[in-house]
Parts: C-alpha cells; sequence; structure tokens
C-alpha cells in the first residue's frame, strides 16, 4: 500500500480515492437503497397510519359546537352504555365463535379426508370444496337469502309443496342462519390452513404409531390433529377475528330478526340519520383491538408453536385406508359441498333465468330478460360491473407493483432495521377489518380534493387494506430466491436498481402474477370498504348487490349476483393454473 | 496491483455475535490465500466483507490503495463499485438466463460493447472448457457445469481479486478432487489473486500460496501450507490441519542448538522438541507439545539418539497404503502411522523414535 493512501487513512481525512469522497458518511445514509426505504415509509404512512389515526382521534374528540372539539371518553361511555351496542358485542362475539368453531371442525375434517385419507374422489371434491374461498359470504348471505327467506325462499317453497308442511321449515333471517352462512364460507379458509401441514406431515410419524398398535381413528386424534394443531388454532383464531369485522352477512340477514351487530351498528351510525362518528369510531376503534389482538395472538404465539414435522422425502405421504367409512367421509363432503356450491349457485341460476319468479322455477318463464337487463340494460348495475373491473384490473396491477417493491425493501438490501420498519407498516392493515379501513379513509379524505375522485379514493383505500395479502405471496417467493442470485449481481458491478430490474423482478414473475390475480379476486368481491366509501357513482359490484337486494326483484339480484360470480370464478381457474393456494390463507 | 489489505476488520450481528474479530492480513498481486477453519468461524463473514455485502463494523479494507472500506471515514463502497469476482457456494446462476447470458451479465455492466461481450464471452466460456454450452439454459446442467459457469461468469470481466465460498463443497468427492487442480492451476495461469473460504483442510493445503487459519473470528496461524502443518503455533491449529498427538509436559532445560527438553509425565520420559521454542519458555511451566502420527518411526535409526521410546501395539488398522496404530507407552495411548508393507500386529512390542525437528511445543 503507498504511504500516501495509508497517511490519509490514519489521518481519519476523508477522499482517499475519488470514490471513496463520494460516500461519505451522509452519503452512505442517503444511499440509494436507504432513500427507497425511507421512502416506502412516507408512502405507507400516508396510506395507511394517517387514516387510522385519523380515526382514532375522531374516537377520542366531540364537537359540542362548530368549529369546537374537545378531548373527551364520551364516545365511548355513551355508546356502550346503550343496551342496543351491548346487544350487539354479544351477536358479535357469537358470530365469531360459532363460525371459527365450526369452520373449524367441518374444515379440519375435509382436510384430513383430502390429504391422509383414501376417500373417493379427492380431486373433484377439492376443486368444489374451495369454491367458496374465491366467492364471498355476502354471495353466500344472498344466495342463502333466495334459499331459505322464510316465505319467499325456494327451499321453503319445495318443502312445503313436498310435505305439506303449514309452516316453512327454514328461516335465514336468525342467529342459526348467519352463523351457517359464515361457518360455510370460511370452512375453505380452515381447509387450507391446515392441508399444507398434513400434506407435509413425516408418514413416519403416524406409521410409528400404528405400528405401536393404535387404529386409524385413535392415530388421527392422538398424532395427527395434535400435530396441526398450531396450524389449526391459527387459523381459529383469525377466521374469529375476520368474522367479528364481517359486515355483508350480518346486515343483510340480520335486521329482520333485529340481530345487530358491531359493525352493522358502525354502518348505521354513520349512513343514518343522526350522524354519530364519534360513537361509531368508537365502535370500531374496539374491534380494532380485538382484531389487532388476536392476530398478535396467532402470530406471537400460536404460529411460532408449529411443530417441524416435514421430511425432506419428495413423496407424498401414504394414505391410511378407511374401508367402508371413506363413503362417510364422501357424504359428508358432498353434503358440504351441496350446502356451500350446489343449492346457493343453483338457486341464483334458476331465479336469473325466469322473468318472474314466483316462489319456484317455471319453464313458463324461461327468459334470459334478467341477464340482458343487469348486462347492458340497467345503467347502475352497468356501472358498477365496469367500477369493479377497473379496480380490479388497474387497482389491483397499482397494488401488485406497491406489494413487488415493498417485498424487496423489506428483505433486500443491508439497512435491517429500516426494513423492519417498513415489514412493520406494511403488516399492520391486516389488523383494520374493512369496514374500518373504509370508514377512517372516508373522515379523512372527506374535506379534501381527493374525495372529488371516489374511485381513486377507493383504490388507495382497497391497496391500503389488501396491501399485506399480496405482500406476503410475493415475499414468500422471494424468500425462497437465495440471495446470493443479487449479490452476484452486484458484484459484477450492477447496481442496487438494476439487479431488481434485471434479475429479481424475472425471477419473482409467477409470484407477482398470482398475486396479481388474488387482488383481482379479493377486489372484485370488495364489500366492506367500499360500502361506506363507495358514492353512487363509483359504487363497485358489491356495493351494488347490497343496494339492488333492497330493491329489485329476485331475478336480477340473482342475474347480477352471477356476473359477479362468473368473474371470480374466471380469475380463480386461471389462478389455479399457477398453482398454490396455501399461501393465499393469511 | 491486486494487494489487498485486511486490517482490524470487526464484524457484529447483533449484540451477541461477534462473527469477526479483529482480523488482519494482506494478499499479494497474484497470491492464492485461504481463509481455513471450522463451521460459524467467520470466514464467510469475512469474505463478504471484503465484497462489500456486509457492512463491517469497525476496520478497512482497501485494494490496491484504492479504500473499499473503512469505518473510521464511514466509506463503504457498495458491492458493485469494486470490480470484484466472486463465486458462491450454491453457484447462485440465474435461472432466467442462459449459460452465455449468465456470464455475459457482468460484463454487460461494465459497458462493453457487444462485440466485446460476445468475445469476453465466449472467451471465459473456453477457459472453464464449456465452449458450445453457451445457449444452453444454466440450470439444466450438472453440478460440476454449474461450478464452471459461475466460475467463468466471475472472470470474465477482468475482477481485481476473485472470491471463492467453499465452491467446491456442493461437488462429489472425486470431481472435487480433479477441479481443486484444475481450479487452482487456473488462477495461476490467468495470474489472478484469489481469496478462497473452505472448511476442507486438504483442499487448502492442495490449493493455496498461504492459509489462513480462523477459529471463531479470530485468526490463529498465517503461512504457507508446509509450515503450517508442520509447526502448528498452538492445538487447535494442531489438530483441525491434520492427525496429531497432543503431548501435556513441562519445560526442561535448554540444550544449545538442538532444543528444549519437555518432560512429558505421561510417557514417563523426556522429549527434545526443536520447533515451536523461539520464544522464551520458563523452566518448569506447562506445555503442550505436538507430533504427527507419521514422524513416529518404528526402530532405533541412528540418527534419532534423543526421543526413543517403548511401546506395545494396543490397536493396528490397516489402510492399505498404511496402518493407522495406537501404541500405548507409558500412560498414553500414542497415534502412529506406520508404512503398509510393516509387519504390525495388535500385542507386539516395539521401539520408536522421533526426530526433534517434528516435536513442535505450542503456544497454548
Ligand atoms: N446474517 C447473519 N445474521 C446473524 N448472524 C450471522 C449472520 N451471518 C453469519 N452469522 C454468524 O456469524 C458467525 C460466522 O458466520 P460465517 O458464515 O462467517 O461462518 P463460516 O466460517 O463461513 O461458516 P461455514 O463454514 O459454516 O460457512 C456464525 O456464528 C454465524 O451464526
Ligand atoms: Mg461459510
Amino acid at each position: 500500500m503507498s504511504s500516501a493512501s495509508k497517511s490519509e487513512l490514519e489521518a481519519g481525512g476523508g477522499g482517499a480515492g475519488p470514490a471513496a469522497a463520494a460516500s461519505s458518511l451522509a452519503g452512505r445514509f442517503f444511499n440509494s437503497e436507504n432513500s427507497l426505504k425511507i421512502g416506502s415509509l412516507g408512502l405507507l404512512t400516508i396510506l395507511a397510519i394517517l387514516p387510522v389515526s385519523v380515526f382514532i382521534y375522531s374516537a377520542f374528540v366531540t364537537h359540542p359546537e362548530a368549529g369546537k372539539s374537545i378531548f373527551t371518553f364520551t364516545n365511548f361511555t355513551k355508546t356502550f352504555s346503550t343496551s342496543e351496542v351491548l346487544d350487539a358485542s354479544l351477536n358479535t362475539l357469537i358470530i365469531a365463535l360459532g363460525t371459527s368453531v365450526f369452520s373449524c371442525l367441518v374444515g379440519v375434517s375435509l382436510a384430513w379426508f383430502h390429504a391422509r385419507t383414501d376417500m373417493p374422489f379427492r380431486r373433484t371434491l377439492e376443486a368444489l370444496t374451495l369454491i367458496p374461498f374465491f366467492l364471498s359470504s355476502f354471495l353466500g348471505a344472498v344466495a342463502w337469502w333466495a334459499l331459505a327467506a322464510p316465505r319467499t325462499g325456494i327451499l321453503n317453497r319445495w318443502m312445503i309443496d313436498l310435505f305439506g308442511l303449514s309452516a316453512p321449515p327454514f328461516n335465514i333471517y336468525s342467529m342459526t342462519g348467519i352463523v351457517m352462512v359464515m361457518a360455510l364460507f370460511y370452512t375453505p379458509y380452515m381447509y387450507l390452513f391446515t392441508i399444507g401441514s398434513l400434506n407435509r406431515m413425516d408418514p413416519a410419524l403416524e406409521e410409528s404409531a400404528r405400528v405401536c398398535g393404535t387404529g386409524v381413528l385413535r392415530t388421527a386424534l392422538r398424532v395427527t390433529i395434535p400435530l396441526s394443531t398450531p396450524a389449526m388454532l391459527s387459523g381459529a383464531v383469525i377466521i374469529f377475528v375476520v368474522s367479528m369485522g364481517v359486515f355483508g352477512v350480518p346486515s343483510l340477514l340480520g335486521p329482520i330478526a333485529r340481530i345487530s351487530t358491531l359493525s352493522t351498528i358502525i354502518y348505521t351510525k354513520m349512513e343514518e340519520y343522526p350522524l354519530d362518528i364519534g360513537g361509531a369510531a368508537a365502535l370500531g376503534s374496539v374491534l380494532m383491538v380485538f382484531t389487532a389482538l388476536g392476530l398478535f395472538i396467532q402470530r406471537k404465539i400460536i404460529a411460532p408453536r408449529s411443530y417441524v414435522t416435514v421430511t425432506g422425502k419428495g413423496y407424498r405421504p401414504s394414505r391410511v385406508s378407511l374401508g367402508p367409512w371413506k363413503y362417510v367421509a364422501l357424504a359428508i363432503n358432498c353434503f358440504y359441498v351441496l350446502l356451500a356450491v350446489i343449492l346457493p349457485l343453483g338457486a341464483l341460476l334458476l331465479a336469473s333465468f325466469n322473468r318472474a319468479w314466483l316462489g319456484g322455477f317455471r319453464w313458463s318463464q324461461l327468459s334470459i330478460y334478467n341477464w340482458a337487463y343487469v348486462l347492458f340494460e340497467y345503467e347502475y348495475a352497468v356501472r358498477a360491473t365496469k367500477n369493479s373491473l377497473i379496480l380490479g384490473l388497474v387497482g389491483g396491477l397499482i397494488t401488485v407493483v406497491l406489494c413487488t417493491f415493498l417485498s424487496m425493501v423489506i428483505l433486500r438490501g443491508r439497512n435491517k432495521k429500516l426494513s423492519g420498519a417498513v415489514d412493520y407498516l406494511s403488516t399492520l392493515p391486516i389488523g383494520v377489518p374493512g369496514l374500518i379501513m373504509g370508514m377512517a379513509f372516508l373522515i379523512t379524505w372527506i374535506k379534501t380534493p381527493l374525495y372529488a375522485l371516489p374511485m381513486l379514493l377507493l383504490m388507495m383505500a382497497y391497496m391500503t387494506r389488501y396491501l399485506p395479502y399480496g405482500l406476503r405471496t410475493i415475499s414468500s417467493v422471494l424468500q425462497s430466491l437465495s440471495s446470493e442470485l443479487e449479490e452476484s449481481a452486484r458484484i459484477c458491478g450492477s447496481s442496487f436498481v438494476s439487479t431488481i430490474r434485471k434479475i429479481t423482478v424475472p425471477l419473482l414473475r409467477p409470484g407477482i402474477f398470482a398475486a396479481y390475480l388474488m387482488l383481482f379476486i379479493m377486489f372484485i368481491r370488495e364489500l366492506p370498504v367500499s360500502v361506506l366509501l363507495a358514492t353512487e357513482d363509483s359504487a363497485p359490484m358489491a356495493v351494488a348487490l347490497y343496494i339492488l337486494q333492497e330493491n329489485e326483484a329476485l331475478g336480477v339480484v340473482a342475474a347480477f349476483a352471477l356476473v359477479q360470480t362468473a368473474l371470480l370464478l374466471l380469475g380463480t381457474i386461471v389462478f389455479r393454473k399457477l398453482g398454490s393456494l396455501e399461501e393465499l390463507s393469511v | 496491483m491486486a494487494e489487498v489489505v485486511v486490517k482490524d476488520l470487526v464484524k457484529r450481528f447483533g449484540s451477541e455475535t461477534l462473527a469477526v474479530d479483529n482480523v488482519s492480513f494482506t494478499v499479494g498481486e497474484g497470491e492464492f490465500v485461504t481463509l481455513l477453519g471450522p463451521s460459524g468461524c467467520g470466514k464467510t463473514t469475512t469474505l463478504r466483507c471484503i465484497a462489500g455485502l456486509e457492512t463491517p463494523d469497525e476496520g478497512d479494507i482497501l485494494i490496491a490503495d484504492e479504500v473499499f472500506t473503512s469505518s473510521r471515514n464511514g466509506v463503504c463502497l457498495p458491492p458493485e463499485k469494486r470490480r470484484l469476482g466472486m463465486v458462491f457456494q450454491s453457484y447462485a446462476i440465474w435461472p432466467h438466463m442462459s449459460v452465455s447470458e449468465n456470464v455475459a451479465y457482468g460484463i454487460q455492466a461494465q459497458g462493453a460493447s457487444r462485440a466485446e461481450v460476445s468475445e469476453k464471452v465466449v472467451k471465459a466460456l473456453e477457459l472453464v472448457g464449456l465452449s458450445g454450452l453457451g445457449e444452453r439454459n444454466a440450470t439444466k446442467l450438472s453440478g460440476g457445469q454449474q461450478q464452471r459457469v459461475s466460475l467463468a461468469r466471475a472472470l470474465a470481466y477482468n475482477p481485481r481479486v476473485l472470491l471463492f465460498d467453499e465452491p467446491l463443497s456442493n461437488l462429489d468427492a472425486k470431481l472435487r478432487e480433479r477441479m481443486r487442480v484444475e481450479l487452482a492451476n487456473l488462477i495461476k495461469e490467468l495470474k489472478l489473486t484469489a481469496i478462497y473460504v473452505t472448511h476442507d483442510q486438504a483442499e487448502a493445503m492442495v490449493m493455496s500460496d498461504r492459509i489462513i487459519v480462523m477459529k471463531d473470528g479470530r485468526i490463529q496461524q498465517e503461512g504457507d501450507p508446509h509450515a503450517t502443518y508442520n509447526e502448528p503455533v498452538n492445538s487447535f491449529v494442531a489438530d483441525f490441519i491434520g492427525v496429531t498427538n497432543i503431548l501435556e509436559g513441562k519445560a526442561g532445560e535448554r540444550e544449545n542448538g538442538k532444543g528444549l527438553w519437555v518432560d512429558v509425565p505421561s510417557l514417563q520420559s523426556k522429549i527434545l522438541c526443536a520447533k515451536g521454542i523461539d520464544r522464551d519458555i520458563a523452566a518448569g511451566s506447562d506445555l503442550l507439545v505436538t507430533v504427527r502420527p507419521e514422524y513416529i518411526e518404528l526402530g532405533e535409526s541412528g540418527s534419532n539418539v534423543h526421543n526413543v521410546l517403548e511401546g506395545q501395539v494396543s490397536d493396528a488398522v490397516y489402510l492399505g497404503q498404511s496402518w493407522d496404530c495406537l501404541i500405548q507407552s507409558g500412560s498414553f495411548e500414542l497415534r502412529v502411522q506406520v508404512r503398509g508393507d510393516a509387519d504390525i500386529r495388535a500385542g507386539q512390542s516395539v521401539t520408536m523414535s522421533i526426530s526433534p525437528s517434528r516435536c513442535v511445543v505450542l503456544s497454548d
């Protein structure tokens, strides 16, 4: 080493060569990597932190007179002292508990049948079992309303006609009805949560139990199921918190039986006179705290306890032979598919092809009038379809670009502290129920010029709410790519940004595409964020369906619901060609 | 012009792990230096600091007088500004590119013209013996071929220094041995400076000009393979490189020009040691002596009037070219390697002798 550079080094003076001068201390912090990370933090703050903060703030202030606001707890005390809210809290808990218990029972059994037993027709049934995952519980509620509304429900009519009953046997306007519809539609989530751990489990774990002399069922109950307990508990907790915040099902099936939940009350306080923003925000904050608490328990306490039971072996584990019981398993699975897929979609299909629905399908009434009406003539419905497509295609694209960018910012680069902060901020929206995200965006932006662009506002809200899901899909692919692939490009002389462009993005392409389709599906069916935020002109399909259901004939509602279903199934088919569904269950 | 200087390098992960602890060394132009040590001793971390993939907490790294990293000046050049080449253990072949595209990538990043790029790609592939495979999908190649692609990619743009992180450890034993020689020859032929990381001592012996032995983030010994093997400085190095006997003893008198007498109670004998005694050793102090099994000779040869031991063979395993024996002498079981044509049986009584120049006093 030359003495000149040595002395410079020891003197501590910078500038030992031009390259060194360029990356002095300040330069080192504000290099391209750190600027990207700080930029992401800023963006996430505007998207997520700002609205949620405004929302929480508004729970703690009242406006006794115009232009004056005081800090207070009255919103909480006043709201939670009404019996209506106490009833609603209880209902919310019952619904959440019922949904997670029933979907857990059914979902785990089905997953076990599919992953570990020799039940026949597994492939076909798996595809059918998962259909509800891609539709929405709100679509399910609309369909079951058509099936089992006390006077007009198709099933009720059939039963009366067939058995000469004096009163309709089913009443979907009840707690049982609400929990049933929710459980039917959350069962596939539970299925996806458990099937992975069952599929990957080392068969030797079960085989050794069998060798020790335990039978099929005992082995399942004593070994297989306990080993997947952490995965199941994770699923149950997530379904619990998600169903606490669900809006569509209780708001459709609840009112007639006077069943309200926290989310339907929040909606009423925001939409009906007298408006009570403070009260709604107070309720929402409580809901948000419980959601966040549940997710915290799931991530920090349950998930880390999963057992590592994976083998390195490439082959599929051997299956348990159920003997004649396999037909029982088959029957259970078929019954589920009947309730969750065939009856709902069948009812909608029949109703949509009759011009006037008189309680049953009539060939004399066969017509495509309803379809033509919602697809071409009914302006509100046509506009809603268009809006949803724009949100799904364009919004989904923007979101997936953001997710790709953020996943790289989080997983790559040298500054781990900043990465951690970005990761934290971008996961935060998971703890905010959709209805609350919508409300937060509404009260944050209503007095700004942004409110004049409702589609943009909707897009931003969707983007924020569903960011964690897209991020997860892309991050899991990125995590499986060795960082050495990028490091060797850096050493070859390409910069952080050009490495992303030439190496990372091309390798990530399958993950990016899967995330895009998933976001498309989520955006097309989206109800809770939109229901408060959308205006008449910007209403997406789910909101339009909500309005139609109140005002239109069953045939029109059914046709419109099926248009949405068709879009969702189309997205699903493309998606399934790409593989792994498990990544989608949060 | 490629002289690598690493000075007082420190790298921590969190507050607990001190991965690299005050490491300093230099690598001369055209030199092949190996960082050798057990798993987790900080070899990879040191190499990644040189590459600019990790930012060290303290220390300086200079190459050809240019400051790459200097914690005091807050300088840390990003990897792409360093013009180094690196071969990873996993090869890190980009699966979405063909072989040529992989190799061309680094040349393009230097801003070379099209013609220049394709010329250099051809040359690099030729060097590693992959001519004609350029259009193949790089992930469809065998392990050994991927290894060559990865090498060609690192060579192609004339890097100042080549860094290797256990590049051969994913290959099977036969191929690994062939590649060792081939790789070392290629690097000598091209007069490249190389820093090579491995935990395989045989690999280090065969390939390097100089070996740096590390443990727990610290350098234990630096020297050419011969010196590292024959004059280990401490019991870790002696034990890590090859097989050895380590004897506990007490320092005795010095014998002028010949060595230091060490009293070894377990052998019930005194041993004259001629190596590792350049420092002050107080008479009566406890110390360790190492003797390699192959330097213990059977029978009494004329020159070895010192260090003659009696013993009884307790176990002998035939390995073809040699016998691997355990010989009980006093209360110690010496490991001794004897030529394969010798006649050895368990239970046999033998006389052994050790040349003083093969007895090394360790510093711990
Ligand atoms: N990114 C990291 N985060 C935390 N600790 C790390 C990280 N990288 C390395 N370490 C720790 O630093 C120490 C040195 O690791 P390093 O990879 O340099 O070892 P190595 O000598 O290359 O070992 P091997 O032969 O197993 O590759 C180890 O204790 C390791 O656990
Ligand atoms: Mg290593």
